[in-house]
């Protein structure tokens, strides 16, 4: 750094500012175009968040939505150049904070979450896909999943009721947010926790619906029942409908 | 086509539909980078073909050459293939600084006109360019208040310009706000600028928000005073890209439209050529 400390505590002074507004001692030609700055910053933050967050925005009071933007404005830290990101600070500020305890909404951090993981899955960068087939055998061919999604586990479910009504329906609930390859909606989808371990072993073993039961069933403690089959078999289908799955792998793995 | 003005339009999100359905037709789009790189789905989608149909100049936000910290190369890596991938010629940033240990603001924060950040901004402007293989074009921006100064902006600007190699985006409004809220002669000022060093140019629109204190919003339409500073300009020139700046507050395409042409005519009557290269 070729700035002397005169000059770098200036800069420093001047954020300072602009984050708190606590008066600073800085040799500036116009207070008032001072004011300017934390004003524009705290409105860059604000109408971030806000179009970020709008079911928090909404259900917040305006204090606690106040608090939470002057504080993350204060000392948060937004770390990449992509203002779409700063909502994952923002979520993960709210988290390490503790706000849904300081404000008595435990739904709050998986409300963000739920907010947040939207941008995200409707951002993310195009992941190349396998090749894959558009017809086969649910039962038997190994399924080939759209890498673009996320799948997340909430306590409070944010995305099946609004939010002050879920502290009731405090449970395990799994989530599955994924881009459609064609027309690039975020769609969602509750999943029930044996489809999660369906998903998950199509995800990382590739292997058939087939196998996987096969393979759960071996397992004494969990046996797949008919029902619980014919189940799986529609959960893959609507996923596959929905192009949460592309589609088939052209071949057989053993 | 040869010899023809250069007028480009900035490339938003709100106005996506009219530049891909052919309802506007600039001679070049400008994007911000850090609004697009690594962006995927719809808009990476829109993007791509947006981009197929424009000539592309890439202006860039985050990169923050007025921090004391080491650059973000990581970034700049980033930035570097995407402005490969797009066959960009032409890349500018503000002379400005709007992150600070590493935390990013959005905003554009002044610098203070000093001779040791002279020196410091002169040295990463130099590393950005050595690590992109191109000229960075380094633009004045709009400050509502100078911070520890001990020289003019002028000075300043021409200093870096000078020291550092650069070439200049020169944003004929922020010169007008400017002189209009620091008490200075825009003319003056025009007169000052490295000219030969220009390689881009900005107009835009701004807002008066006190008596004495102009806002720059890009939110509203260019004023009669910063076309007669753009006439005096382009006068004064070689010819160089010119780009209406439009961020928010869209209006009637056809207001856009007369902007455009208002520009174009004040070039063409300046005998203003230019061809991207
Ligand atoms: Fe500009």
């Amino acid at each position: 750094m070729l700035y002397n400390k005169q000059t770098y505590h200036a800069e420093k002074l001047l954020v300072e500012w602009c984050r708190t507004g606590n008066p600073v001692e800085l040799n500036v030609t116009r207070q008032d175009g001072l004011k300017q700055y934390r004003r524009l910053f705290r409105n860059n933050i604000h109408n971030t968040l806000v179009q970020s967050f709008p079911i928090a925005f909404e259900v917040l009071t305006e204090d606690e939505w106040s608090q939470l933007i002057d504080d993350f404005f204060a000392t948060g830290k937004v770390t990449d150049g992509r203002v779409w990101l700063m909502a994952g600070n923002f979520y993960e500020f709210v988290v390490v904070n503790e706000y849904a305890a300081i404000f008595n909404k435990p739904w709050l951090d998986d409300l963000l979450l739920f907010e947040w993981v939207e941008i995200e899955v409707h951002t993310m960068n195009d992941i190349p896909k396998e090749h894959f087939l558009t017809s086969g055998d649910l039962f038997n061919d190994i399924i080939e999943i759209n890498p673009e999604y996320r799948l997340i586990t909430l306590e409070y479910p944010v995305h099946l009721y609004a939010a002050e009504k879920t502290v009731e329906k405090k449970g395990s609930y799994f989530l599955l947010v994924y881009r459609h390859p064609e027309n690039f909606k975020v769609k969602f989808s509750n999943l029930h926790p044996l489809a999660v371990v369906v998903f998950e072993k199509i995800r990382l073993e590739r292997k058939s619906l087939k196998q996987i039961i096969d393979e759960m069933d071996a397992l004494q403690e969990t046996p797949i029942d008919d029902t619980q089959k014919l189940e799986l078999q529609s959960f893959v289908k609507q996923m596959l409908e929905e192009k949460a799955f592309l589609g088939f792998k052209s071949y057989y793995k053993n | 086509m040869k010899n023809k003005a250069q007028i480009g339009l900035g490339f938003r999100r709100e106005i996506a539909d009219a530049f891909l359905d052919g309802d506007i037709k600039p001679d070049f789009i400008e994007v911000a980078a850090e609004n697009w790189i690594e962006l995927g789905g719809y808009w990476g989608d829109v993007f791509r073909r947006v981009n197929e149909q424009f000539p592309l100049i890439v202006h860039g936000l985050s990169l923050s050459i007025g921090s004391p910290e080491e650059l973000d190369f990581e970034f700049l890596k980033k930035l570097k293939t995407f402005l490969k991938t797009y066959h960009v010629k032409i890349y500018s940033e503000h002379l400005s600084f709007a992150k600070f240990e590493n935390a990013h603001f959005f905003d554009l924060l002044p610098i203070p006109f000093r001779e040791d950040s002279v020196k410091h901004i002169s040295m990463r402007i130099r590393q950005v360019q050595d690590y992109l293989e191109m000229p960075l074009a380094i633009e004045n921006v709009s400050y509502y208040t100078s911070v520890e100064a001990e020289m003019t902006e002028q000075q300043f600007i021409n200093n870096i310009v000078e020291e550092s190699g650069c070439n200049m985006l020169l944003d004929v409004n922020n010169v007008f706000v400017n002189a209009f809220n620091h008490h200075y002669d825009p003319y003056q000022f025009i007169d000052d600028m490295p000219l030969d060093k220009v390689s881009y140019i900005h107009m835009a629109g701004h807002k008066r928000i006190a008596p004495d204190l102009i806002i720059d919003t890009h939110g509203e339409a260019i004023i009669e005073p910063v076309y007669q500073l753009f006439d005096y300009t382009t006068k004064k020139m070689n010819p160089v890209p010119i780009l209406l700046e439009r961020d928010f507050n869209f209006p009637e395409l056809n207001e856009l439209k007369t902007e455009l042409t208002a520009l174009r005519s004040i070039v063409n009557k300046n005998q203003y050529h230019h061809v991207i290269q």
